[in-house]
């Protein structure tokens, strides 16, 4: 389940907001699968608003993958909050963004782990192979980064290019 | 001037304070007394840039790319020829399959798979979901059809 949340922002936008949530879910997690995601999404106007403790979009430290007998599972709880952006169009790209890296770890394709440690690094690990320090794999190697830089832009242009159109 | 303060700072050596440092390292009194103060300036800097550098060939720093990145993810250098060969190898060995893609029926009720929160956080009960079933409100779809004339996002 989805559930939606903004602060002082305009109607237009919530609902395009709240819409192109829907939308990306649709297309990017499986039908049958959808039940077992929930995710809180907070869409605010101005992130000085907020609680200088909240930290904003997905960062990674709240990403972190349940074990299961020492092997990470995909996660499928998620709690994040964007702030639009200045352009209706950034937004939506940056919802598009959003959902291919809460998708990708849903999916089990990306999974991150960190030891109980003080200062432990997050490791990250692709198809269920661990790779590195995600810290240590520059911003063009990560895959997940790559899915994100391909699809973002077609999602969000196929949302505004289907959703522009009167019903039939 | 000058001369004045080569006097006053040659004669630093002679201060009690100074002696009673020297007395904790006896072996300095033969130096400060055959050598000028710049040649004990110059041999101190030398001495400093030699501990700095053997300290840093003991103890080298992090690679910066790994420093920067650990600062700002964002801002992590992409070049790969820095990167460790192990991870360069498992980087390039990696699967890498498209990710899935499912079709979407706009004519759903494609609103009624989210829940609207009230913008209190004190007010969370659920709504029913505000979004007609032909998905957008008229303004809303208008909003978008700018945009797409606008010509922002890629055509």
């Amino acid at each position: 389940m989805i559930t939606f949340y903004v602060l002082n922002l305009d109607p237009l936008v919530t609902e395009v907001g709240q819409t192109a949530c829907a939308y990306f879910q649709n297309r990017l997690i499986a039908a049958p699968d959808q039940s077992r995601l929930n995710v809180d999404f907070g869409l605010v106007n101005d992130p000085t608003e907020l609680d200088s403790s909240i930290r904003l979009n997905l960062p990674h430290a709240d990403a972190i993958s349940p074990l299961k007998r020492g092997i990470p599972q995909p996660r499928q709880d998620f709690r994040l909050i964007m702030s639009r952006k200045t352009k209706l169009e950034d937004t939506i790209l940056s919802l598009a963004d959003m959902w291919i890296h809460i998708a990708s770890l849903h999916q089990g394709r990306l999974m991150l782990t960190q030891k109980p440690k003080p200062k432990a690094p997050i490791i990250a690990w692709w198809m269920g192979k661990k790779l590195a320090p995600i810290d240590d794999i520059p911003m063009a190697e990560r895959p997940w980064e790559k899915d994100k830089a391909r699809l973002s832009p077609q999602l969000a242009d196929e949302f505004i290019t289907r959703f522009m159109k009167a019903p039939a | 001037m000058i001369p004045q303060l080569e006097q006053h700072i040659t004669g630093f050596y002679g201060q009690p304070i100074v002696a009673d440092l020297l007395a904790y390292v006896p072996w300095l009194i033969p130096f400060t007394e055959t050598y000028p103060l710049e040649t004990a300036i110059l041999l101190l800097c030398a001495a400093i840039i030699i501990v700095s550098v053997l300290y840093n060939l003991v103890f080298p720093p992090r690679s910066k790319p790994a420093r920067t990145a650990r600062e700002n993810p964002l801002r992590a250098d992409n070049k790969t020829s820095r990167l460790p060969k192990y991870l360069q190898r498992k980087l390039a060995g990696l699967p890498h399959p498209d990710m899935p893609l499912y079709d979407v029926n706009i004519m759903d009720d494609i609103a009624g798979t989210i829940v609207e929160a009230a913008s209190d956080a004190a007010k969370s009960e659920s709504q029913p979901p505000v979004i007609d079933t032909d998905g957008l409100s008229p303004s809303a779809r208008a909003m978008l059809d700018q945009l797409r004339h606008d010509g922002k996002l890629n055509d």
